[in-house]
């Protein structure tokens, strides 16, 4: 007869299959595949770089682009994947290396010949329009940088305790997403 | 379809917004049966997070109060010819889908027209290429319907400091809002420059009114939904009244398709139900309030023998004419802190140009801004900044507290934006407004806008000068014009050797900008 701490044992053993599985099928839907990932993160730390203040790797901006990506402009996916496939191919090309393994310096190199669309159209061999793709990283960065951490990026804060902007701001009482709602609803089913 | 409704109402109000929401009340408070239709729903602050990203204001992930970018389509005419225009981007122009509409999240504040407002063509002309004209009522007509609304609706401000002021029988209901610590200092500067600030009038409570409470004072304001109730819209002022009057009923998430024209009558309504049921009501009389595209959607819908092309179609003239949202600002840097952490902002304006041809400068009311949040401010770099890489963190991380911005709405191109060859194209049944503008800005109107007058001087109070930045700020607009140097390109505190200062008045058709002395020389007799 299992005793009570087998049991115990067994559940958690069960529950914590149940979240690792959830959790890989929630990565594998809403993230970029790993080599695009690194390469957006890469971009975005050249758009903000760590220097005295936080940069985008810090403030979790892949994140959010994630979030734009997947879950806000799904239009997007596409260009996203053609234009980092077409950037580590390019720079493998002229670099010798994918971008997110090139040097800080040579990184810089590449973005600004992104930005003036200065890639030779055999070596970019993309539809998608150069400086048109580092503009959506440009914007994107700056917007989970500065943003509301609700949207993924802006982690910890940072951009916000930088300018020494205090939030969140409490007037009265905080509001959450729905949480009026949930309250309603829960006493509408009266478990409060 | 269901004939639901019959002859049950004597008057139908298409769209719950600034203009609907008033006529709901008005003809239910006169004791006709009305019924009011409106797209969206009751706004909610519990919807509201606050969000930079998710409001009515800069609505980069989705307008909080819609519309809804998959439900309402656009079409945007490019280079490449008409394209789908997504809700979130400007161009889409987006008008909040809601009770109330942009009352429930707009900036509010309340403008009088001017007299010579109503007397534009005839004071200063016809333009080529413009649609200037001359109004059919004067300012006397509308004063008591100003004061009406000014009482009813709710305004804080007073006019006292303004010599430019039209004409007021009554004062404003509310005492002023205090001025913040940024418009403390730039009104010392605009007086010390011979200029006249006053409060704005605001459609917010500044004491509590209408048994709502007084503002709080929130950074996230215009833009959004007010958290205690004390923004002024037609959600909470009329169209409760127009309720409360028993005789008006609200359909909401209600979407009209088309006016049904019986010979040159208006004679009932079509709309989808929020079941996405086409219903038909009709009345006597019909109200169409849906803002600038939708109403000409609705009309481009609605045709009949007497009208093929659409309601009041036969001149070609529906849809045209169109008046953006386009403005123009200036933003500046200091050395020392002037903004406090309090909001909204945008306190104090001067209307010494409105049609005072004061050194040659003629152009709209200029007002101080709404406060900056994290991302706009971000955005806004002085020239030479670098806009990524190393180094961009450091304006916003610096200067949050030591930035400034003025703003004015241009009202110099009427052609500004327009439909032009438009015509609605059915897309689900209720087609899409097609819209074709520029937001072109000539460089003289830049120079107008309230920095560069004061940089020019040199005399900014308080902002030393090599580190004085101003730089007029638009939105997508070329630069145009080879003589004038437009002061966005200033280095730090330097004046271009060829600076000069053009004075702003109208900008032709073409795109060309008129100086104020060579207009006057044209048109002597005028002036």
């Amino acid at each position: 007869m299992p005793t009570r701490r087998d049991f115990v044992k067994d559940t958690a053993l069960i529950s914590a299959g149940v979240a690792v599985a959830g959790c890989v099928n929630t990565v594998a839907k809403n993230r970029f595949p790993p080599d695009e990932r690194e390469c957006v993160i890469a971009m975005c730390e050249q758009i903000i770089p760590r220097d005295e203040f936080a940069g985008a790797t810090d403030a979790g901006v892949v994140n959010y682009v994630e979030n734009w990506v997947f879950k806000y402009f799904p239009e997007m996916r596409k260009i996203y994947a053609e234009g980092t496939q077409a950037v580590m191919r390019s720079s493998a090309q002229i670099y010798g290396a994918k971008f997110q393994n090139l040097t800080f310096v040579k990184q810089r190199e590449f973005m600004e010949l992104l930005e003036s669309g200065a890639i030779s159209k055999s070596t970019w061999d993309s539809d998608v329009n150069q400086s048109g793709f580092f503009n959506e990283i440009r914007v994107r960065s700056m917007q989970g940088f500065y943003g509301s951490p609700r949207h993924g990026g802006n982690k910890n804060l940072v951009s916000y305790s930088m300018m020494g902007w205090d939030t969140p701001l409490v007037i009265g009482q905080n509001r959450y997403n729905g949480a009026l709602k949930r309250r309603e609803s829960d006493a509408t089913k009266g478990s409060i | 379809m269901n004939i639901s409704d019959g002859k049950k109402f004597d008057a139908i109000v298409i769209g719950a917004g600034a203009g609907g929401g008033i006529a709901a009340k008005e003809l239910s408070c006169a004791g006709l049966k009305t019924l009011l239709i409106e797209r969206g729903d009751w706004p909610d602050y519990e919807d509201s997070t606050n969000d930079e990203f998710i409001n009515q204001r800069s609505h980069i992930i989705r307008a909080l109060h819609g519309p809804d970018r998959r439900k309402s389509p656009r079409a945007m005419h490019t280079k490449d010819g008409w394209k789908p225009v997504p809700a979130h981007i400007q161009d889409y122009s987006v008008v909040a889908a809601c009770v109330g509409s942009g009352t429930v999240t707009y900036g509010a504040m309340a403008w009088r027209f001017m007299p010579q407002d109503f007397r534009l063509k005839s004071t200063y002309g016809e333009f080529a290429g413009s649609s200037i004209a001359d109004w059919p009522i004067s300012y006397d007509d509308l004063e008591p319907f100003y004061e009406k609304a000014e009482w009813e609706i709710g305004v804080s401000g007073n006019q006292r400091d303004n010599p430019f002021a039209p004409p007021r029988k009554k004062d404003f209901p509310m005492p002023p809002f205090e001025h913040n610590d940024e418009d403390v200092f730039l009104m010392k500067t605009c007086r010390r420059l011979g200029l006249h600030p006053y409060p704005i009038p605001m459609l917010r409570n500044s004491v509590p009114y209408n048994g709502r409470s007084a503002c709080i004072r929130n950074r996230t304001c215009c833009g959004y939904v007010c958290p205690v109730d004390a923004k002024n819209g037609t959600q909470n002022t009329v169209i409760p009244k127009a309720l409360k009057s028993g005789n008006c009923t609200i359909r909401t998430n209600c979407t009209a398709s088309e006016i049904v024209m019986q010979g040159g009558r208006a004679k009932g309504v079509r709309y989808f139900d929020s079941d996405k049921i086409l219903q038909y009501a009709e009345a006597d009389i019909i109200v169409a309030s849906m803002g600038a595209c939708e109403t000409a959607r609705l009309f481009w819908n609605s045709k009949s023998g007497r009208f093929p092309d659409g309601i009041g179609n036969q001149n070609d003239q529906l849809g045209r004419h169109l008046q953006s949202h386009a403005y123009t600002g200036a933003y500046g840097l200091f050395d020392e802190d002037i903004v406090s952490l309090k909001g909204p902002g945008a306190t104090f304006a001067i209307s010494d140009f409105n049609h005072n041809p004061r050194e040659n400068i003629i152009g709209g009311v200029l007002c101080s801004e709404f406060y900056r949040l994290p991302y706009a401010l971000s955005q806004l770099r002085p020239p030479n900044s670098p806009r990524w890489g190393g180094g961009t963190q450091k304006i916003p991380a610096r200067k949050h507290a030591q930035n400034s911005a003025t703003t004015r709405p241009h009202t110099g191109n009427p052609n500004a934006r327009r439909t032009r060859n438009s015509r609605a194209y059915r897309t689900r049944l209720l087609g899409a407004a097609r819209l074709s503008y520029s937001w072109t800005v000539s460089p003289s109107r830049l120079e107008a806008s309230g920095f560069s007058l004061v940089e020019s001087r040199n005399d900014f109070e308080g902002s030393r000068r090599k580190n004085h930045l101003a730089y007029p700020w638009q939105r997508k607009s070329p630069r145009q014009g080879s003589r004038t140097t437009s002061s966005r390109n200033l280095p730090h505190g330097r004046r271009p050797k060829n600076f000069r200062h053009r004075p702003f008045l109208q900008s032709l058709g073409n795109g060309k900008s008129v100086c104020c002395r060579r207009f006057a020389a044209r048109h002597q007799r005028r002036f």
